[in-house]
């Protein structure tokens, strides 16, 4: 255990399909690093490199170019032991629940467990833990069949199996895809749940959303055609609302209703990001 | 095709029961009474499970009535004999972008409708050429699918399904799967779609995309809970919040600034009717 | 898979030769045309005008002899096999002897033999090839359900096998990209794909088949309502954007095939 990141890149590229006519940059020199118990925010807009590059930590992808570390451990070259850092490093993709298989939810968390060789009280221990860090009490669901199951429950079923791991690092690739309003609220207490329960969890959450990010990260790094365009503190970054704009994220309603006021030379703060905030800053600039 | 105004769409008290029968049956819809006029926008919300894509099933005849009737035009969805009519008429564009395109070839998945309806070469060829322009793709006509991004997908559907000529668009939580570059793109689309006089109706969660219409009705447990204009209807905080629906953004943040002493004539509903408000108030003050 | 992904499906290479012009009705039956007559040839006279005439047409297609050849690749060791099944094993009666290798013997008739049967694989691969290579996936399903047509009179569903076809085309660079991340999404929770005994190996994709499987299965459920929407109906009373033509150039290349194929027959016999 050392004092150093506990993710840590320098200068990495990835190249799919090299060397073909079809090839494509999906990053360009990417240097960032990671701490533990850190929660980062990846923000970027399609194509911009995010899935590449956390799937190059969760050790699924072998960069083309640069340097890579996991706890130290430099892993982008041949021979290193991949099974090892996907275990460290939890990784929910997008749309998790297309990837339940088992007949029952028990089953289906206890996959991962299983695949570490560990004995079969340590895997239910693990099982009725994840399945209650995400909300889903084991006695109703652990005999339920996966897609028996409300979609929202599913992928609570898909993140247990990741947690079920105890990674120490817990990627999510836009946990809130496809979820109505009420669905997303629910995500996010969780995942505000999970923080407040496992502090020392490094948490890096990918998505379009900047305000639902706001709520649970502290720091956040925009991506732009495979480059680092941004790497700040959440408010600081959203000062920067109007630039983010411009490379095709989203910004919230209400930020844009700041960003309309200060262009029309209202002195309004711009990385106000929800209802309260942007209204207590309007009230204020409008008072002043 | 159907003059503005004239009444295109009608719910007679519509009833919808899954599974009846059994021991889990589930009454979807109960008792709906709804008319769509020619030429309207309407959004369609409602929480998960208050009936939305039921009901929007039933308006082109992929599922028929359990009690009640609905009728397009005046033909009554049970009567098989205008089954392809109704569909002709009512077109659907669903949520998952994917899982609509049948060809391997952009502007053969546009002529697909066209071809089923059995219209001569020149004619499909002339609407898959006028529905690709409508919707912005004429450029990627003879690209494969697979390498289109979410919007541009849905946009693909939108023109198959414009090739059709229909006289409404069924918008079946169209944008819900897409990043917000795509959400952008259909929702353009839908309002060059009303510059062609199609009626909308846009199913969607998202409040501030029903705010864009010009009438909202609100589903909930599959009875019709509110319908009225935007205006109207976002104005009804405490109701909406019993029904467990979350206001449009910019509303929400209307009703602060109101709390707070900040007037408005109207309730704004989107960004810049907002910020209109917000800089009216400031010269005011001056 | 990355590849299989990318590629545009089949090996179809888009150039705008006057092979690539021609009604892909007139490619399928040339191809199968050949392959009968490919069997039907005695000596290596006739196949050395058909491997000219092959020459040639790649030429006119704009298609690299070499990418031809490295598609042989794959079957290059089915070749040899044949070859030497054919050396060894190839002439029941006694011939001359060119070389023992223990209890087994080889002649020069098995050798001659097996250079024939060889050379006719050969010329079989290349031949299909130059119509993947020169015809699109769509023409194909699309010339496919033409030539069938006729025999729906007979009970052969001529469309519902193109638009199996024209679907299947559609969906699999899709359920690629899907496979891959399913094998990804469960290797991040420790999957094993590759050690192991086949029997493990073969339990080891079930966390890959079952959500593809299921995933499949939505997808058609929500194709097939998206299709009806669309009005679809099944084949009675469809009409098609694009139609297939026969052109003279069809003519001409039909008519070059049958000299051909004549001249190769009759060489062949020499």
């Amino acid at each position: 255990m050392n004092g150093g990141p506990l993710l840590a890149c320098q200068d990495l590229t990835h190249v799919y399909l090299a060397g073909t006519p079809l090839a494509s940059v999906a990053l360009r020199g990417v240097s960032l690093s990671i701490h533990r118990g850190e929660s980062v925010a990846i923000l970027g807009p399609t194509g911009s490199g995010k899935s590449t590059l956390v799937q190059i930590f969760a050790g699924l992808l072998r960069p083309t170019g640069g340097r890579v570390w996991v706890g130290g451990v430099e892993i982008g070259g041949r021979g290193v032991d991949r099974k090892r850092i996907r275990q460290r490093i939890g990784l929910v993709f997008q749309y998790p629940e297309h990837q339940l298989f088992e007949e029952t939810v028990f089953e289906d968390v206890a996959f991962g467990p299983r695949n570490l060789g560990l004995p079969a009280e340590e895997v239910a221990e693990r099982v009725e833990e994840a399945l209650t860090l995400v909300g889903l009490p084991p006695e109703k669901f652990r005999h339920r069949s996966p897609f028996s199951l409300s979609g929202g429950e599913m992928r609570r079923v898909a993140i247990a199996g990741v947690l079920a791991m105890r990674p120490e690092v817990l990627i999510l690739d836009e946990p809130t895809a496809g979820l109505d309003p009420q669905g997303r609220r629910a995500l996010w207490d969780l995942v505000r749940r999970l923080r407040a329960d496992r502090p020392d969890l490094t948490l890096v959450l990918i998505s379009h959303r900047m305000d639902e990010v706001a709520q649970v990260c502290k720091r956040v790094v925009v991506l732009h055609q495979g480059q680092v365009v941004l790497d700040a503190p959440v408010r600081e970054a959203f000062r920067e609302a109007a630039r983010l704009r411009e490379i095709g994220l989203d910004v919230p309603r209400v930020t844009d209703v700041l960003l309309r006021l200060r262009a029309a030379g209202l002195p309004v703060r711009t990385d106000r990001l929800t209802v309260e905030e942007a209204c207590a800053e309007i009230v204020r600039a409008l008072r002043s | 095709m159907a003059a503005p105004g004239d009444v295109l769409i009608e719910l007679r008290d519509v009833s919808y029961v899954y599974r009846k029968g059994t021991p889990e049956e589930v009454r979807a819809l109960d008792h709906v009474q709804l008319a769509i006029r020619a030429g309207e926008f309407v959004a369609l919300v409602g929480a998960n499970g208050s009936g939305k894509s039921t009901l929007a099933r039933l308006l082109n005849a992929l599922l028929l009535p359990t009690e009640g009737e609905v009728r397009v035009a005046g033909m009554d969805t049970r009567d098989p004999r205008h089954l392809w009519e109704i569909r002709r008429r009512v077109g659907m564009v669903f949520q998952n972008p994917d899982n609509q395109i049948v060809a391997t070839v952009v502007e053969e998945d546009v002529a697909f409708g066209p071809e089923n309806l059995g219209l001569p070469p020149e004619e499909i060829a002339r609407r898959v050429e006028w529905a690709l322009k409508v919707v912005g793709m004429e450029e990627y006509r003879y690209r494969e699918p697979h390498f289109l991004s979410g919007g541009q997908k849905q946009r693909v559907a939108i023109a198959g399904v414009l090739a059709m000529r229909p006289e409404v668009l069924v918008l079946d939580e169209a944008t819900t799967m897409l990043d917000p570059q795509g959400r952008r793109e259909v929702l353009e689309t839908v309002q060059r779609l009303r510059e062609e006089r199609i009626t909308i109706l846009l199913i969607t969660h998202d409040m501030d995309e029903a705010a864009l219409a010009e009438r909202v009705v609100v589903l909930s447990r599959g009875r019709v809970a509110l319908d009225g204009p935007p205006v109207e209807v976002f104005g009804r905080a405490e109701r909406l919040r019993d029904l467990s629906l979350d206001l449009p953004e910019i509303v929400s943040l209307a009703h602060c600034l109101r709390r707070h002493g900040v007037r408005f004539p109207s309730l704004p509903l989107t960004p810049e009717a907002l910020s209109r408000e917000i800089l009216r108030v400031r010269e005011g003050v001056r | 898979m990355e590849l299989l992904r990318s590629l545009s499906i089949g090996q179809y290479i888009p150039r705008d030769s006057p092979v690539h012009r021609l009604d892909p009705r007139t490619k399928i039956l040339a191809t199968v045309a050949f392959m009968v007559v490919l069997f039907l040839v005695r000596g290596f006279g006739g196949f050395a005008v058909f491997a000219a005439f092959l020459g040639i047409t790649l030429a006119l297609a704009q298609i690299p002899i070499g990418f031809a050849l490295r598609s042989l690749r794959p079957v290059l060791f089915l070749l040899l096999l044949a070859l030497l099944l054919q050396m060894f094993f190839g002439t029941p009666e006694r011939g001359t002897v060119l070389v023992r290798v223990g209890p087994l013997v080889a002649t020069r008739e098995g050798l001659l033999q097996g250079l024939f049967v060889t050379a006719r694989l050969v010329l079989l691969i290349v031949g299909t090839s130059l119509l993947t290579y020169t015809t699109s996936p769509v023409a194909i399903a699309d010339a496919l359900e033409h030539l069938l047509n006729p025999f729906r009179r007979v009970g052969v569903p001529a469309h519902e096998l193109a638009m199996m076809m024209t679907i299947a085309l559609r969906f699999i660079p899709t359920l690629v990209e899907e496979t891959e991340k399913i094998i990804k999404a469960q290797m991040s929770r420790g999957a094993d794909f590759e050690s192991g005994g086949p029997f493990r190996r073969a339990r080891a994709l079930l966390p890959v088949l079952v959500p593809l499987f299921v995933s499949a299965f939505r997808r058609a459920e929500e194709l097939a309502l998206a299709l009806e929407a669309r009005g679809y109906r099944g084949g009675e009373g469809r009409t098609r954007m694009r139609q297939l033509r026969y052109t003279s150039h069809d003519a001409v290349a039909a008519v070059t095939f049958v000299a051909v194929g004549v001249l190769g027959l009759v060489l062949g016999r020499l």
